[in-house]
């Protein structure tokens, strides 16, 4: 379900078949609306297939639900992402997201801008 | 606004918890059995679903397995509505995958607490 | 007090208890003729456990203290440390009775725990092994001197199936106080790569510090659905930290109390408003408003025909918009298909009030169970026709008289097994209860193959009270109609059954009041049968319009067995200043109905009115008026509900020419006519 439009890669590295790492320098994802439980096995898929680029840039800005699962995969593709030499960064962040985040201590973790609420 | 799913055998249990949440703005659905339950869980996503554990044809516990054996009520809050003299009920609802219980006799106030509680 | 008003269930939580003591009932029945099955004593537990559920949340606390501990009994039952015996089935059987007192007394508004009712509960509390009482809640421990309070959490991978999520649980902490997130860390296990993480698993484990001087029972309070789920450790922060703490306190008490505002203004908000409509709605008094289940093809059948008139009523008007005379045909069509539009919906909207009459037959396993062991008897119930539907009112008032027949045949009826034995005939005596559609009336016949009718014993009877004179030859359907005369009984000596006060003739006049008839049939030695005929419905009544006078009277057909002119020299003056006519080798009594009702300009000779025999529990009589004007359904109204009871009125209807018209009870003026040649 949070299919066909989340996942969007800029410039000309498009195309899914360059997979030799670090062929893309940049990826984004356009994390959906609902992003709870139910939409972690679709996100886990889609965050593996982005995990070799030099930068994944994360849009939340249309972030509505969130709950531990998400921030948890978050924080697991942050690690991933570290390991593999990219970093994660953030072309938007809703505060439903900044708020779950800072609630589960993960403000730092994510590199998310403080919670405004919390 | 939340969709919530009563199941129950009882017309004034679920009378009163469906009035009760719908004057809370919620939308919600009934059912008196767990296997109504069931089918009604397939047609819609409902977020929260509150379930009896004594009832004919499907009881609550069995209801619960099954909605947790669908993949679209993995992280579905669901509530057992239970007394407490039956904490084996409490513990057997929670190895079937119920969230948590509602200790009945419970009042529409503490009906709404634990409701806000669950959908945060 | 709750913001929710909840006597507005309180109907149907009545009835779903009164449903669910009529299934334990037959349950329980059930068990006692030695079938020792679990779905019955399921069904059993469920109910009272219902009922326990319901009268606690409904604020019924003598019935839920009561069903508590039968439910707990029944609960022993169902774990299968506690057998059935007949004496635990006898026990709950009258905790079902006890329970029905309660419930109606609970409705009524009355005090409903009696000295009874604290018998029988302290006699199933003894029989119930370990402590039933409800365990008191636990105390809340007096809020400690604690700063506050350091919690260790980790999930247990599960923990995020269960729908509990940890996002949730640390929104309610921060309710209680600051929320200090102080380490968050992936537990030892976590899968090593994103590849093979399961998303739905929990790896996460946090150290928190939450600044606030609650009691721990406020901590476990939040974690309690977590039990099995997470690895908790709670423990007191060390007050070195308590200077730090007071600022943060207070500031997070002024942001949740704005939000605790905000929650209780929404219960308020949204609860408010129709409840209190409802109110106002509901007299004040717990006025009884009666309700009706009815089946979802009755009310699908409905709207089909609503469809179909409203298809009729726009092709009429199709046609009225600009009618011609060659259309007379159409517009005919149009209009009979009107007539079989309306009648098909008036019989269907007649059927919503029907219901099946098992619903009574199903109280008489347990009356003859418990008549049996009173009387010593040996009874075998046969139940045919359950599936009969009755008018509702009519269901409602005539379970006290099949009661009454039902004692009465097993009473005096059937004899004891000795007895029985003796004359050849089989220990058990059969007591059948059938019912059935007879034209436009409902029969329901008690029968027995016990003794019959003592025709010596009922004529010495009569002859003692008065009610017949000697040597007075009498037909045996006058013999058995004497059982049904005011104050008569044959008992030797009044049982402790006979001895409750109702008569047979209570039992006629119940069945009249339903426009309906008893009578009795009976061969000595083999048995007797009683049999109610009672109309379909009492909301409508196919009559014959008469005038008499001014005034239109209407005659139910169903009592009518012929009109006819007679010549003057026809009838014959009695003594007592009656009139009788001949009728089919019979002589009978003419009621001038204009004297009866007291009406004016009515016909007074007998050649130039009419004269409409009608009959009544075999009794017939002729009914004069001035003309007949036709035949008329017509929808009863009651004249009690409107003005008052009128001897011989059954009520009143309204004409097509929007006139009102009296309906003539036949047997109240059969009755009449027999008072006053008594006169």
């Amino acid at each position: 379900m949070a299919g066909r439009r989340a996942v969007k890669r800029q410039g000309s590295n498009t195309k899914a078949g360059t997979a030799s790492p670090g062929a893309q320098a940049e990826a984004m994802v356009l994390l959906p609306a609902d992003c709870r439980i139910a939409a972690q096995a679709a996100l886990k898929d889609q965050f593996s297939a982005v995990a070799d680029a030099k930068v994944v840039v994360l849009n939340g800005g249309e972030v509505e639900r969130v709950d531990t699962a998400f921030l948890q995969l978050l924080m697991l593709f942050r690690r991933e992402l570290d390991g593999r030499g990219g970093s994660l960064s953030w072309g938007g962040a809703s505060d439903v997201l900044t708020e779950g985040a800072c609630l589960l201590g993960l403000t730092q973790v994510l590199d998310l801008p403080a919670a405004k609420l919390a | 606004m939340a969709k919530i799913l009563a199941v129950d055998d009882s017309a004034s249990m679920r009378g009163m918890v469906a009035f009760t949440l719908r004057g809370a703005g919620h939308e919600v659905f009934e059912a008196e059995n767990g296997e109504l339950g069931l089918d009604a869980a397939r047609a819609t996503a409902y977020d929260l679903v509150l379930a009896d554990v004594n009832m004919p044809v499907m009881d609550g516990i069995s209801m619960v397995r099954g909605l947790r054996a669908m993949g679209a009520y993995k992280g579905v809050p669901i509530l057992m509505l239970t007394t407490e003299s039956h904490t084996e009920k409490k513990m057997e609802g929670k190895a079937a995958g119920a969230t948590g219980w509602l200790v009945k006799p419970f009042d529409p106030e503490q009906l709404l607490a634990t409701v806000k509680r669950v959908l945060g | 007090m709750s913001a929710v008003d909840l006597t507005q269930f309180h109907k149907t939580f009545f009835e779903e208890s009164h449903e669910g003591l009529d299934a334990m009932e037959s349950a329980l029945l059930a068990l006692d003729a030695g079938s020792i099955d679990t779905e019955l004593v399921h069904t059993i537990f469920r109910s009272a456990h219902s009922i326990k559920g319901g009268a606690a949340t409904f604020g019924f606390a003598d019935v839920a203290a009561f069903t508590h501990v039968a439910e707990s009994l029944l609960e022993e039952v169902r774990s299968e440390r506690r057998a059935v015996d007949p004496q635990l089935v006898d026990m709950l059987l009258r905790s079902v009775d006890c329970l029905r007192v309660m419930l109606r007394r609970s409705s009524a508004g009355q005090p409903v725990a009696d000295a009874e009712s604290d018998a029988l509960r302290a006699e199933l509390l003894r029989l119930v092994s370990g402590e039933v009482e409800a365990a008191s809640p636990p105390t809340t421990d007096t809020v400690s001197a604690v700063s506050g309070w350091k919690i260790d959490f980790s999930a247990l991978p599960h923990l995020l199936q269960t729908g509990n999520d940890p996002l949730r649980l640390f929104r309610e902490l921060q309710q209680l106080g600051r929320l200090e997130v102080v380490r968050v860390f992936l537990v030892e296990g976590t899968p090593a790569t994103l590849a093979d993480v399961d998303p739905a698993q929990c790896y996460m484990g946090w150290e928190l510090h939450l600044h606030a001087a609650v009691a721990r029972a406020d901590i476990d309070a939040v974690f309690d659905w977590l039990d099995g789920d997470c690895v908790l450790d709670v423990s007191p922060l060390p007050t070195a930290e308590a200077p730090a703490q007071d600022t943060p306190v207070q500031a997070t008490d002024t942001t949740a109390a704005p939000q605790a505002d905000v929650a209780a203004q929404a219960v308020v908000a949204g609860a408010t408003d129709t409840p209190v409509q409802v109110v106002r709605e509901t007299p004040a008094a717990s006025a009884e408003t009666s309700s009706i289940r009815v089946d979802i093809d009755k009310i699908d059948g409905l709207i089909n025909m609503m469809g179909e008139l409203v298809i009729t009523q726009s092709m009429l008007s199709e046609i009225g918009e600009n009618f011609q005379l060659s259309q007379l045909a159409i517009l005919r069509e149009g209009l009979a298909q009107l007539e079989r539009n309306t009648r098909e919906l008036q019989e269907s909207v007649m059927r919503i009030r029907m219901l099946p009459i098992g619903s009574i037959f199903n109280r008489f396993p347990r009356l003859v169970r418990d008549l049996e062991r009173k009387l010593d008897k040996r009874v075998k119930l046969e139940l045919h026709g359950e599936h009969t539907e009755l008018d509702k009112t009519v269901l409602e008032k005539i379970g006290d008289p099949l009661v009454h027949l039902v004692r009465n045949a097993i009473d005096h009826g059937l004899e004891s097994p000795s007895r029985r034995k003796a004359v050849g005939k089989s220990e058990t005596g059969t007591l059948k209860l059938n019912a059935y559609h007879e034209g436009s009336n409902i029969v329901v016949q008690i029968s027995d193959d016990g003794a019959g009718l003592n025709r010596d014993a009922i004529t010495a009877k009569a002859l003692q009270n008065g009610l017949i004179g000697a040597g007075q030859n009498l037909s045996d359907a006058e013999v058995a109609d004497l059982i049904f005369q005011p104050g008569f009984s044959t008992a030797a000596h009044a049982t402790d059954l006979s001895g409750r006060g109702v008569g047979m003739d209570v039992v006629r006049r119940n069945v009249r009041d339903l426009g309906g008839s008893v009578s009795v049939r009976s061969v000595s030695g083999k048995g007797s049968t009683f049999t109610i005929a009672l109309p379909l419905t009492l909301a409508i009544v196919d009559g014959l319009v008469t005038a008499v006078g001014g005034e239109r009277y209407i005659v139910p057909l169903i009592s009518i067995v012929e009109s006819l002119r007679l010549t003057a020299s026809a009838v014959r003056k009695v003594a007592g200043g009656g009139e009788v006519f001949h009728f089919r080798d019979a002589y009978l009594p003419i009621m001038r109905l204009h004297r009866s009702f007291a009406c004016n300009e009515a016909v007074t000779e007998v050649e130039r009115g009419i004269v409409v025999v009608v009959e009544e529990d075999g009794r017939r009589v002729g009914l004069l008026v001035d003309d007949l004007l036709g035949q008329q359904q017509a929808v009863v109204k009651s004249l009690e509900a409107h003005y008052r009871r009128v001897q011989g009125i059954s009520g009143a209807t309204i004409l097509s020419d929007g006139s009102v018209a009296l309906i003539v009870d036949v047997g109240g003026v059969v009755h009449m006519g027999r008072q006053s040649k008594v006169a």
